[in-house]
């Protein structure tokens, strides 16, 4: 059995909807909470959406204490040191994450220091380390694909050990995620495009690793629809409010799949190709995710098989193994439309992987947590395998 | 009067089978069946069970030691280890730890003091350390199901539980290898060999390393 045991947790109130930004300080009062950190980056600052999040605040009585718009696209200790620090300096009492993953993760790690009263995140990698009630966390993401609005991860970089920290813990979970459309519309089409694919990768790795679950089943294939349906007319049209609502939908829905039943081999070896290569995580794994899913068939040819309903555009007829090739030939025929709408890589040599970075990417992937949840073993033989495939 | 309060007070949500019911007889249970085979284990009483994992632990231990010393596929993993890695396994909240470190190129038992360990590798209870102690599941599945947590560094423990894997292929069985490995290993006439010389050295290397 797939799901003879499991355990499934996701404690975050969700807002989704137009205007649904409005309802923060509201939020902000319902967790007794006056004076907010606001964590985002100069992206999201330059394109005006800080000021959709301060016009939120006329007419309140809460406040925000102050912004930090210096999150740097991979968030180091550095960083959420220096945030917990004005957290402190500022009086605030709560965090406000507006942005991708980046700036949640700041936000999270921030969230540690202060509550644990360290500067030595260390002590704290791993899982369940994390015991105290932390500082309410509020999150408005500007991007619709990690899905870390709804999720008990943060990785944070050690920039003197040279090391990411990978941190999971329950009290990690936001206590409220906005999905406002307005705050994903300014999305370039590639960025949409690979944050899309961020997201379909979430819910599908979900719906065949082995820590599925009947709830983490409903939920990816909730998100798979509404990012089959909604995220070409994204790339397509930007502008488009109710298809950019429903790609932040799926993207959320994916992150509570992917936050309880975990991810596999395609995220394993997109976390090492972005750590080696610096390619961005949503095109790694648009680049690798037909190759996985292939990796995963002679254990859940079944499982992908039954994806093909949602993401096949005809009925497929023919056992498991005939759906779940129109499956991954379905998510190969997204990525080709997709790399033709916004120049999205399909190919790793095309996203600036080059041939002699392959082995130190398999050697890096071996050691990636997610493989564990991968149902098919993987070596590194097995991975450098994969990569080649995908080069 | 009564009906008027119950809708206000429902604001809209089912208030449930049991309540809706009102008072009624208590409800009768037929007795729980008597645990079968394996599954005995988990009736026995937590000192008992505390025991058998205690020594599962230990035999873990020994089996590690003798590996490092004496498998080519084990030395190859951990040779790329820092000399003085300290990883550890041990049963929440209070149940037998064991700690292991990297010295001379090898493994060694260091005892169960848990202070200087950067990798530990925890079963949230004794009964999920039975489990998979007695080959009911595999340390993937102990994973997915959340029966275990790792502190520490998640590389590190990736490292550390790819040469568990290969010290578990020569305490096992082959059947129970088949049903708990995502990929059985498939042991050469000489490992074999080794799996027999290990089984001999087991029971001594116990009693010597219960002692530390």
């Amino acid at each position: 059995m797939k799901s003879d045991f499991y355990e499934f947790f996701c404690p975050v109130k969700v807002i989704s909807g137009k205007q649904a930004l409005s309802n923060l300080p509201h939020e902000m009062d319902q967790l007794n909470v006056k004076r907010a950190l606001v964590v985002t980056d100069k992206g999201v600052a330059g394109a005006g959406l800080i000021s959709y999040v301060q016009d939120a605040f006329q007419g309140s009585s809460c406040e925000i204490g102050h912004i930090f718009d210096e999150t740097p696209p991979d968030s180091s200790n550095m960083v959420v040191n220096q945030v917990a620090e004005l957290f402190r300096q500022k009086n605030c009492d709560c965090f406000v994450a507006v942005g991708g993953g980046s700036c949640i993760d700041t936000a999270k790690g921030a969230n540690i220091v202060v509550t644990e009263q360290t500067d030595d995140l260390m002590k704290f990698r791993g899982a369940e380390r994390l015991k105290k009630a932390m500082k309410p966390l509020l999150v408005v993401p500007t991007t619709a694909g990690t899905g870390s609005e709804v999720t008990l991860v943060a990785v944070i970089s050690n920039v003197q050990a040279g090391v990411k920290m990978a941190f999971t813990s329950d009290r990690l979970y936001p206590n409220v995620a906005i999905l406002d459309p307005k705050m994903t519309m300014t999305m370039p089409p590639k960025i949409t495009a690979a944050t899309g694919m961020d997201a379909l990768t979430h819910a599908i790795e979900a719906y065949y690793c082995l820590q599925k679950n009947p709830i983490s089943d409903s939920l990816a294939i909730t998100a798979i629809k509404l990012a089959m349906g909604n995220l070409v007319k994204c790339v397509e049209n930007g502008k488009d409010e109710s298809a950019r609502l429903a790609m932040a939908n799926s993207s959320l829905i994916a992150g509570m799949a992917f936050s309880n039943s975990m991810v596999g081999v395609v995220h394993a070896l997109a976390h090492a190709t972005g750590g080696v290569c610096h390619v961005p995580h949503g095109v790694a794994n648009a680049i690798l995710l037909p190759f996985g899913m292939e990796n995963n068939l002679a254990k859940r040819a079944a499982e992908i098989g039954e994806l093909a309903p949602y993401l096949c555009e005809r009925e497929i007829q023919g056992d498991d193994r005939a759906k779940a090739g129109a499956a991954i030939q379905a998510v190969r025929d997204l990525n080709k439309k997709l790399n033709q709408l916004s120049g999205l890589p399909n190919r790793l040599r095309d996203a600036g992987v080059t041939e002699d970075k392959l082995e130190a990417i398999a050697k890096v992937a071996v050691n990636d947590g997610a493989l564990i949840y991968n149902p098919e073993e993987v070596t590194f033989e097995e991975a450098l395998e994969i990569l080649r495939r995908a080069f | 009067m009564s009906q008027s309060l119950n809708k206000s007070d429902s604001l809209g949500l089912d208030s449930g089978g049991l309540a809706a019911a009102g008072p009624s007889a208590a409800i009768s249970y037929p007795k729980a069946k008597e645990p079968m085979g394996l599954n005995k284990l988990f009736s026995l009483s937590y000192p008992v069970k505390s025991g058998i994992a205690r020594v599962a632990l230990l035999a873990l231990a020994v089996g590690f030691e003798y590996l490092s010393r004496n498998c080519d596929k084990l030395k190859k993993e951990i040779s790329t280890w820092e000399e003085g890695r300290v990883f550890a396994l041990s049963v929440l909240s209070q149940g037998p730890s064991v700690v292991l470190r990297k010295e001379n190129g090898a493994i060694r038992y260091i005892g169960g003091n848990l202070k200087d360990s950067e990798i530990v590798f925890y079963f949230k209870n004794i009964d999920s350390a039975l489990m998979l102690f007695a080959g009911l599941i595999g340390a993937h599945t102990a994973s997915a199901q959340h029966r275990t947590i790792v502190h520490g560094d998640i590389g590190i423990a990736m490292e550390v539980l790819r040469a568990m894997n290969i010290a578990q292929s020569y305490l096992y069985p082959g059947i129970v290898l088949k049903k708990t490995f995502k990929r059985a290993p498939k042991l050469s006439f000489s490992e074999q060999i080794l799996k027999l010389k290990l089984m001999l050295a087991l029971l001594p290397g116990i009693a010597a390393a219960a002692k530390k």
